[in-house]
């Protein structure tokens, strides 16, 4: 009964080492830094200027948005505004089962203050591996990120090439 | 063994128990095959409408329904700048808009000969990611014009006159003239009507689109969903054209199941009937088996020949079940909510009806036959 308990214990221990360093193998070396970018905008403010494609820049916020805000089939991701907007969890008496959809607030508000985040691989191509585990990174972690402005942005969509996450630990 | 001519000549003594062997036996056969030939035809004409190459991408939380979404009508050109690998055909990438509306088509008697159909609208982008669509007679609909499925006019209960080309038809209060006719075989398309997509746009109202269909070539399925997840303002999802009707099958399947089920409890009651009856026709030849015995013929010879008489009459109903089924149903169009169907009276379909027809003969045959044999033989000999 013990050994048994044992092994569980030792399987489940190096699974969770192996599994997020898998998932981090396919994605770009260097994504992953401990010091945050300087210069970090707050989301709603970067999607209130319609950046030119390609322009660097530094984004703060937090993993939500959307109920699916951390895509399994791909390294992309939602970030949302971390004050503009209000996670249901911080609001008193919610009991929301998913905070990081914010779907308290209004569908207009929220559209105003999200963005994509992506990470494209040598390729050009989106990375086909998730986000999930790199730096602990899960919903309503709060990231600071840094790249460029993708081609398909606009004034209705704000998508950003990322070249580096800086997970805040709590 | 008693020779099977034996068993003929019996099964003809009585010709009205024949006769109600037959037909009652028959019917039971014929419900069997049309449940079997209703099942077949509507999963077949599911699992046809669906290519595994074409992928649908439509408004997030309308993947039940395509009819129910509403995307923008900017997202095909960027759905096609975005995902490179789309199939292309004479330097035309296969990106199909499309409208799906359920709405009244009013035929020329006027408001009051309305009838519900189902709309397509489309550009001639559609036929390239549905391929099987191929024109019968006349021309692929322009502006103020329409386009009818080879099916439509079961689907909406008219002769197929009342909807040639060259006829004018009025859907909401826009007039369009019937262009012509497509086939699309064994898919729900050919239950549509398909109109200029901009004509639909504006009799519907609406400045969106339902959906747009891609057909991948080295794309995959991941570069079309990857395109919806990045882009947050479209609010987009993708799912395989296969899946799309899978989900819809699965959707009809309590329909299907309740067919069977019907069909089982009518095959019940037959068996119980068929019993009945064997039981009054073996009951008065409890002396004549009794004799057969007293003459040499073993339990088990007369077993098989009462079985033989049984198997004969059920092939006869069965044979009577394919000949009504082949006649008057195969090839009959039977109209469901997103499409019609055609019944098809297949060898499989037949093959079931026959072995259906030995099950009941078997199963309705071997109690009477036990009861009839049974009696000690100085006992049967003496029975009334």
């Amino acid at each position: 009964m013990k050994k048994t308990s044992f092994l569980s214990l030792f399987v489940l221990t190096a699974l969770s080492f192996t599994l997020p360093q898998a998932m981090a193998a396919d994605l770009p070396e260097g994504i992953l830094v401990t010091t945050a970018p300087s210069g970090a905008v707050a989301v709603a403010a970067a999607r209130k200027e319609t950046a030119k494609a390609g322009t660097e820049i530094v984004l703060r916020g937090r993993i939500g948005g959307r109920m699916t805000s951390l895509i399994d089939k791909a390294a992309i991701a939602v970030l949302a505004d971390e004050k503009a907007i209000t996670a249901c969890n911080a609001m008193p008496g919610d009991t929301c089962a998913t905070p990081w959809d914010f779907c308290c607030e209004t569908p207009e508000k929220l559209k105003a203050s999200i963005a994509t985040i992506q990470v494209r691989g040598a390729d050009g191509k989106i990375v086909k591996a998730p986000l999930r585990g790199l730096g602990g990174l899960k919903e309503l972690s709060t990231v600071v990120v840094k790249g460029t402005v993708d081609a398909a942005s606009g004034k209705d969509v704000l998508i950003v090439n990322v070249t580096q996450i800086q997970v805040e630990k709590k | 063994m008693l020779p099977l001519s034996y068993a003929v000549r019996n099964l003809f003594r009585v010709p009205a128990r024949l006769l109600q062997i037959v037909l009652g036996g028959g019917l039971v056969i014929l419900l069997l095959m049309l449940a079997a030939a209703l099942s077949e035809g509507m999963d077949g004409v599911l699992r046809s409408s669906g290519s595994e190459k074409n992928i649908i991408v439509l408004g997030t939380g309308s993947e039940e329904s395509v009819e129910r979404s509403e995307i923008k009508a900017s997202v095909p050109s960027e759905l096609e700048a975005a995902v490179s690998g789309l199939e292309e055909v004479l330097g035309r990438a296969a990106v199909s808009p499309e409208i799906h509306y359920n709405g009244l088509l009013t035929l020329g008697g006027g408001p009051g000969d309305s009838r519900q159909a189902l709309f397509r609208g489309v550009t001639p982008a559609a036929l390239l990611v549905h391929p099987e669509v191929r024109l019968v007679e006349g021309t692929f609909p322009r502006a103020g014009e329409i386009m009818v499925g080879r099916l439509a006019a079961h689907r909406l209960g008219v002769g197929e006159e009342a909807i040639k080309p060259g006829t004018q038809v009025k859907v909401g209060s826009t007039t369009l003239r019937i262009s012509g006719i497509f086939q699309a075989p064994g898919t729900v398309m050919e239950a549509e009507l398909w109109a200029d997509l901009n004509d639909l746009r504006a009799i519907g109202q609406r400045d969106t689109i339902s959906c747009v269909v891609v057909r991948l070539d080295s794309a995959t399925f991941d570069d079309v969903e990857v395109f919806t997840l990045q882009r947050l303002d479209l609010e987009l999802a993708a799912i395989r054209e296969s899946d799309y009707y899978a989900k819809l099958a699965a959707f009809y399947t309590p329909l299907r199941i309740m067919t069977w089920v019907t069909a089982g409890l009518v095959v019940a009651g037959a068996v119980f009937g068929g019993m009945n009856t064997f039981y009054a026709a073996f009951a008065s030849r409890v002396r004549e088996m009794a004799t057969l015995q007293a003459v040499g013929y073993s339990r088990k010879a007369l077993a098989l020949s009462l079985l033989q008489e049984s198997l004969l009459a059920s092939l006869l109903g069965s044979l009577f079940a394919a000949v009504i089924a082949l006649a008057f149903a195969d090839g009959l169009s039977v109209p469901f909510s997103i499409g019609t169907f055609l019944l098809r009276i297949t060898p499989g379909i037949l093959g079931l009806g026959v072995l259906g027809g030995l099950t009941l003969a078997i199963i309705g045959t071997l109690p009477p036959a036990w009861t009839c044999l049974r009696p000690e033989l100085p006992a049967a000999l003496r029975s009334a």
